[in-house]
C-alpha cells in the first residue's frame, strides 16, 4: 500500500457511498463507509494514511453534502489520529478488534458532529439523532468495518511474510 | 505541529463557510466537477439495472396497475374536456388583464429537469446532488419540487451541478396556505427531526388535523406547491399562537428526478 493505492480506495469508496450503497439501506441508513475506512486505514498501518485521506475526504463530503464545509474533515481528522494513537495499547489479531474501534469511532463521530452542528445554529434533535441514524449505522458500519479488516488483514500476513 | 495546523486550518474553513453562505468557491467547483463526471455514469448505469431488475419480479403487479390507470385516464380524459371550456373563459379574463395593465404576481419561471446524481454517505441530512448547474441554467436560490411536492432548494452551484438542501433540513422558513380555506396563512420549517413545525399568523385559525398545506407565495416560493399535511394541531394559549406539525408529501430518502423552477 502507498499513497497513490490508498487514494484510489478512497476515491473510489467515495463514488460508490454516494451512489450505489443507497441501493442496501437499511430504515433508510447506509455504512458510512469513508468513516470505517478511516478508522481501520489508521489502526492496521504505520503511515498516516488514514488522517491524511480523512481530512481529503471529509472536505469532499464538505462540499457536496455539507452545510457548512469543514465539519465531517475535522471529524475523520481527529478520529484518525485518536484511532492511530490507540493502537499501540490494542492486540491486532482478533476479530473483536475491529468492532470495538469502529464502535468507538462512531460513537466519537456522531458525538462529535452533532456538537458542531448544534454550535453552528443547526438543530438537529439529538435524541432523534440517536434513534434513527446512530442506533442503526452503528451495527452495520461493525459489520462492514470487520468485512473490510479481514481483507485488509490476509493482504498484511501475506506482504510481510513474503518480505 | 502538523496537527495544530492542520486544526487551524479546518476550524477557519468552518468559520469561513458559515459567515459566508451560499458562495460556491473556485477550487469547490473544480472538485465537484470532477466527482460528478465520475458519479453520472455509475448512478444511470444502476438506476437502469435495478429498474430492469425490479420490473421483471414486478409484472404482475404492473398489470394490476396498469388496469387502475386505463380506468384513471378515461376519467382525466373527461376532466380535460371540462378543463378546456374553463380555460376559454379564463382567456377571456386575460384579455381583460391586458387591457387594464394589471400585472400578474405569477412569475413565468424557466423550468429544469434534473436527475439526482448522489446522496448523503453520513446519513445525517437529506442533502443530494443533480446532474444540472450554472451551465444548464440553474440560478441561486431556485426551488426543487418533484411529483410529492416541495423538496428544497438550490443551496450551491457547479458547472454542472447542484446541491440541493431539503426543507426539513433548512433553517430557513417557508410560508404556506391551507388548501381548503387559502385565507389562513402561516410559517413552517424544519424542526431537526425529520418533519416540519410551524404556526399559524391568526390563532383563531381553523385548522384541522389532516389538511393538505400549500406554499404561499409569501417569500422565497411561488404559490401553489404542496408541502405536506397537518399531523398535529396544538393552541399556545400564553403565546397566543396556533402551532401544527406537518408531515411532508415527499420521501426525502428516495428522489430520483427533480424539477427546478428558477423564481
Amino acid at each position: 500500500m502507498n499513497y497513490l493505492t490508498v487514494f484510489i480506495v478512497f476515491f473510489l469508496n467515495f463514488i460508490l457511498q454516494t451512489t450505489l450503497f443507497h441501493f442496501f439501506e437499511i430504515f433508510g441508513v447506509i455504512p458510512n463507509t469513508t468513516l470505517v475506512l478511516v478508522i481501520i486505514i489508521s489502526f492496521l498501518y504505520e503511515e498516516y494514511y488514514g488522517v491524511v485521506y480523512g481530512v481529503l475526504f471529509g472536505l469532499v463530503q464538505d462540499i457536496f453534502f455539507g452545510q457548512i464545509i469543514g465539519v465531517a474533515a475535522f471529524v475523520y481528522f481527529t478520529a484518525g489520529l485518536i484511532i492511530y494513537e490507540m493502537k499501540r495499547y490494542i492486540y491486532k489479531d482478533t476479530l473483536f478488534t475491529p468492532a470495538i474501534i469502529t464502535f468507538l469511532g462512531v460513537t466519537y463521530y456522531h458525538l462529535a458532529y452533532w456538537v458542531f452542528m448544534s454550535f453552528f445554529n443547526t438543530d438537529f434533535g439529538f435524541f432523534y439523532m440517536i434513534k434513527t441514524i446512530y442506533l442503526i449505522e452503528i451495527f452495520y458500519d461493525m459489520a462492514v468495518a470487520i468485512f473490510i479488516y479481514k481483507l485488509l488483514i490476509s493482504r498484511f500476513h501475506s506482504y510481510s511474510y513474503y518480505r | 505541529m502538523v496537527v495544530t495546523v492542520i486544526t487551524i486550518i479546518l476550524v477557519i474553513v468552518m468559520s469561513m463557510s458559515y459567515l459566508y453562505d451560499y458562495e460556491t468557491t473556485g477550487p469547490e467547483k473544480k472538485i465537484g466537477n470532477i466527482i460528478t463526471m465520475f458519479q453520472e455514469p455509475f448512478v444511470k448505469a444502476s438506476n437502469g439495472l435495478s429498474r430492469g431488475i425490479s420490473g421483471i419480479f414486478t409484472f404482475r403487479r404492473i398489470l394490476i396497475e396498469n388496469e387502475a390507470l386505463k380506468e384513471e385516464v378515461a376519467g382525466l380524459k373527461k376532466e380535460i374536456i371540462n378543463t378546456k371550456l374553463n380555460r376559454n373563459d379564463f382567456e377571456l379574463m386575460k384579455q381583460l388583464e391586458d387591457a387594464l395593465n394589471y400585472i400578474s404576481p405569477e412569475n413565468s419561471g424557466s423550468h429544469i429537469t434534473a436527475d439526482a446524481i448522489a446522496k448523503d454517505g453520513s446519513n445525517w441530512f437529506n442533502t443530494f446532488t443533480i446532474n444540472a448547474g450554472n451551465n444548464q441554467g440553474i440560478a441561486e436560490n431556485a426551488v426543487v419540487i418533484n411529483g410529492d411536492g416541495l423538496v428544497g432548494k438550490i443551496y450551491e452551484i457547479g458547472d454542472n451541478w447542484s446541491k440541493i438542501v431539503s426543507i426539513v433540513d433548512d433553517s430557513n422558513s417557508v410560508s404556506f396556505k391551507i388548501l381548503r380555506d387559502t385565507k389562513y396563512i402561516g410559517i413552517v420549517s424544519g424542526n431537526g427531526s425529520g418533519g416540519l413545525n410551524g404556526y399559524l399568523l391568526d390563532p383563531d385559525a381553523d385548522v384541522l388535523v389532516g389538511d393538505e398545506i400549500i406554499t404561499s407565495g409569501l417569500g422565497m416560493f411561488p404559490e401553489g406547491i404542496s408541502i405536506g399535511t397537518v399531523k398535529e394541531v396544538v393552541k399556545d394559549e400564553n403565546k397566543l399562537l396556533k402551532t401544527v406539525s406537518v408531515e411532508p408529501y415527499v420521501y426525502f430518502k428516495n428522489i430520483d428526478k427533480v424539477l427546478v423552477i428558477n423564481y
